[in-house]
């Protein structure tokens, strides 16, 4: 290799989450080649739609992962917000104000979250825990275990299953959300201390940042963004079964992680996890379109995670020596 | 004085480091059956020597003698073969498990009659071996206790007895009252001269002075390496601090900063303006370092004041209050004739103080943020607009500005600044608080850890601080190297202000005698 090459290719090689576009690229380049029907524009939005749902609710996520904490109810807060959205179309109530009290629910779920978390000093992995059971057990008790149904109608089914030309609507919905949450961490002072709180807890509160203030922020934009995932889904299938979002949690983090955010804290951005929940939907359908037995799509997803984290491990530890 | 008298006698021994000489044919003797203490100011050698009899360095030159035999001391486990047992300031324990399983932690007497890698240890005959070790030194403990239901002191003969059982026959305590309450002090002292008595000889390294005077038979002396004072009696605290310092403390000695006119000070000392801090430390809890009242601390514009005393005299923790770090204190600051309650460090820097932490990879510097991001960050407002928009060109133009007049050596404002060196990093650190504008300073050790050159361009940047009205505060364990460039010396001793010195009246010899001598 000249060294021109090479100095470019490290160049390259330096740019943030280099590893994950690598295996992005190679994932698409492999079934472009060996499906014909993968390289469409119709098979593209079947996947972004797909991923839309997960993407959605892994946004929020993120930035819980970067400052350091994890939240684990996103599935039963997922399942909630839908229950009570639904309960109240049925009810008679406008489909605006319905969406927004479902919204709010989710908020309250991730200020319940933060709050236990920083002031009565529970870990996060315990309190999100407790509370994905507690959720899930509201959404029982609201349901009485029959699924919640016949709520539709025409403006609410748009949210999940209409669109503006070509772009189905909870793509739209997603990329309004990352354009958002993206501005936030990137541009703003908020964003700024959140990726200081993550970074060095410590050194931010000696800084004057309120170190509880912004986990409590972080969760209820987590519970915001699973609340948005539920509406998308009750409106998609019609349909509010006890059990929506069950095991939601694990895409969802799943899609952050690989997207290159660090559960250590400090690191991450919403870029990444755009291309994380794309690279899960991307297998998963490029895997069927191949007739590939969809067993293996779980033992496939769990090698591409393991690879996309080592590879961001192992460019960051060669970056601090 | 024959030759079994002494149990350990060091001759000659050397230790040079990257070009320092840390000690310079230091002799020690230590008598059978007495407590000798070691004294010297910090960086005298102290812990050097004490390292190369544990075993933890090698001498570069010297020999060592034990019951007058000639021995080696190379290693770790050389030293403790030879009955050398050092009991650490601050021992280290799993705080969990009983005192018994502490004791034989890693060394555990294993069940007779069963072999393997997964036979059982034997609890009972540990404990029946520790027990009356623990009635001889009333220890007032069951081996079966856990160790974080003990006191302090309690602790601390743990530490001891577990040397005991594993026959040591020197023990070396260094600064064994470290972080004890003062209440505890006195039962710890009563079981060390109680080990004397059975026979034990102990090296008491300790900066002290009231205690040596009451515990120590022997008194060796270092400074900068060099053996400077012996004494085979017990002296007085005065004493003491003649032999280390090598001057008579009624002689004028040294006196600091020369180059600034007295005159001037007294014209212009009515129109500035003072800084007050009220603090009021917990009323409950019981810890060493606590002020006993409320105390007050007034800073003047224009002036570096330095806050010293030893690990342990509070001096860290009233930095920290005035910073509002300690949630337990309350801390008025008063200033302009503004009252303010300084309850977090973001009211602090609201007030408009800032702080430098002696920790700065743990307390200080954000890694995953580049030098802009962390000079920024205590007061984004200052580089975005109303809406919280932050302004990545005039976060630059600052950084570029701020660190170009403090030569930070950086590759541009997108490095990291964790991998910048120990020195840039702490000139970006104090940038910091040059960018939010402050008007006091509290700095804690800020010239620890950082090369020469570095050293010099901090203080330089503390001096034109203070020329530009503002008020510093330097806090510091070691005053040595702020003596020349302080307006004022606050001393403090185990929670009390045991000197305050004015320039021109700053003398070494009494900032030791006010740091070290409890009267």
């Amino acid at each position: 290799m000249s060294s021109s090459v090479k100095r470019h290719f490290r160049t390259l090689a330096s740019v943030e989450n280099f590893g994950l576009y690598v295996v992005f690229a190679l994932i698409i380049l492999v079934f472009s080649l060996t499906s014909p029907y993968f390289f469409t524009l119709r098979n593209f939005m079947d996947i972004l739609r797909q991923s839309s749902f997960v993407l959605v609710a892994a946004l929020g996520m993120t930035m819980v992962i970067i400052t350091g904490g994890i939240d684990l109810s996103v599935g039963s807060v997922i399942g909630l917000s839908a229950g009570i959205t639904s309960v109240l179309l049925l009810k008679e109530m406008p489909t605006s104000l319905a969406v927004a009290v479902g919204l709010v629910s989710g908020i309250a779920c991730g200020f319940v979250n933060g709050v236990v978390i920083t002031r009565l000093g529970v870990t996060d992995l315990i309190t999100t825990l407790s509370t994905m059971s507690i959720f899930r057990g509201i959404l029982f008790m609201m349901t009485h275990g029959v699924p919640f149904q016949a709520f539709a109608r025409p403006n609410f089914s748009f949210l999940g299953r209409g669109s503006i030309g070509v772009v189905p609507v909870p793509i739209l919905i997603a990329a309004v959300l990352f354009a958002g949450l993206w501005y936030m961490l990137n541009k703003t002072i908020p964003g700024r201390h959140v990726l200081a709180v993550g970074s060095n807890d410590r050194a931010a509160t000696l800084s004057g940042i309120g170190v509880g203030k912004n986990k409590i922020l972080v969760y209820m934009i987590s519970g915001f963004t699973a609340a948005a995932a539920g509406i998308m889904l009750a409106s998609r299938l019609s349909s509010v079964p006890p059990d929506l979002g069950t095991g939601y949690e694990m895409s969802v983090i799943a899609a952050v992680v690989i997207g290159g955010t660090a559960l250590t804290g400090g690191v991450g951005n919403v870029t990444g996890t755009v291309v994380g929940s794309l690279m899960v939907a991307i297998i998963g359908n490029g895997l069927i379109l191949l007739n590939v037995n969809p067993f293996y799509q779980y033992v496939i997803n769990g090698v591409i995670i393991i690879l996309a984290v080592s590879f961001n491990n192992a460019r960051r530890r060669s970056k601090s020596r | 004085m024959g030759l079994t008298d002494t149990i350990l006698t060091a001759r000659n021994v050397s230790k040079r480091f990257a070009g320092v000489q840390a000690l310079d044919n230091v002799d020690l003797t230590m008598r059978r059956g007495t407590i000798t203490a070691l004294i010297g100011e910090n960086g005298a050698g102290k812990s050097t020597l004490v390292k190369i009899l544990s075993g933890f360095y090698k001498a570069d030159s010297g020999s060592f003698f034990i019951d007058g035999e000639e021995v080696e001391i190379r290693s770790v486990h050389q030293s403790s073969e030879l009955g050398i047992s050092v009991i650490h300031q601050i021992p280290s324990f799993a705080a969990h498990m009983s005192v018994v399983d502490n004791i034989f932690l890693g060394r555990e007497i294993p069940m007779s009659r069963r072999r393997g890698p997964l036979r059982r240890f034997d609890r009972r005959t540990e404990s029946d071996r520790i027990r009356p070790l623990i009635e001889q030194y009333s220890g007032n403990f069951k081996p079966s206790d856990r160790m974080e239901n003990l006191m302090a002191y309690q602790q601390r003969l743990v530490g001891i007895l577990k040397a005991l059982v594993f026959s040591a026959r020197v023990l070396i305590l260094d600064e064994p009252t470290a972080a004890l309450p003062i209440e505890e002090r006195d039962l710890l002292l009563t079981r060390i001269l109680k080990l004397k008595d059975e026979g034990y000889s102990i090296l008491y390294v300790s900066h002290h002075f009231d205690e040596i005077e009451r515990v120590a038979d022997d008194i060796v002396a270092l400074r900068d390496g060099v053996r400077v004072g012996y004494a085979d009696t017990s002296l007085s605290q005065q004493q003491m601090v003649e032999m280390m310092t090598g001057f008579p403390l009624d002689s004028v000695s040294r006196i600091y900063k020369v180059n600034e006119s007295i005159q001037s000070e007294t014209e212009e000392a009515e129109q500035r303006n003072r800084h007050v801090f009220r603090l009021n430390p917990p009323t409950r809890g019981s810890v060493t370092s606590k002020p006993k009242g409320s105390l007050e601390i007034d800073l003047q514009e224009g002036e570096i004041t330095v806050l010293s005393g030893l690990v342990g005299s509070g001096v860290k923790e009233i930095g920290e209050a005035m910073f509002g770090m300690r949630q337990d204190w309350t801390t008025q600051y008063r200033s302009a004739g503004v009252l303010r309650i300084v309850d977090s460090p973001s009211a602090a820097i609201s007030s408009g103080i800032g702080y430098l932490s002696d920790d700065r990879i743990g307390e200080a510097i954000i890694p995953d943020f580049s030098v802009r991001k962390n000079l920024s960050i205590p007061k984004l407002t200052r580089v975005s607009t109303f809406w919280g928009q932050i302004s990545k060109e005039h976060e630059q133009s600052i950084t570029q500005e701020l660190c170009g007049k403090m030569s930070v050596k950086m590759s541009s404002p997108e490095q990291a600044a964790i991998d910048l060196s120990g020195g840039n990093q702490q000139k970006v650190m104090l940038a910091r608080w040059l960018y939010t504008e402050s008007k006091v300073l509290i700095l804690n050790e800020p010239t620890q850890g950082i090369d020469v050159k570095a050293k010099q361009d901090v203080i330089a940047l503390l001096q034109e601080f203070v020329s530009q009205r503002g008020a510093c505060l330097i806090v510091t364990n070691d005053p040595e190297e702020f003596l020349d460039l302080a307006d004022r010396i606050v001393v403090m001793q185990r929670g009390e202000i045991s000197g305050d010195f004015r320039f021109p009246d700053i003398r070494h010899d009494d900032i030791l005698r006010a740091m070290l001598i409890n009267v």
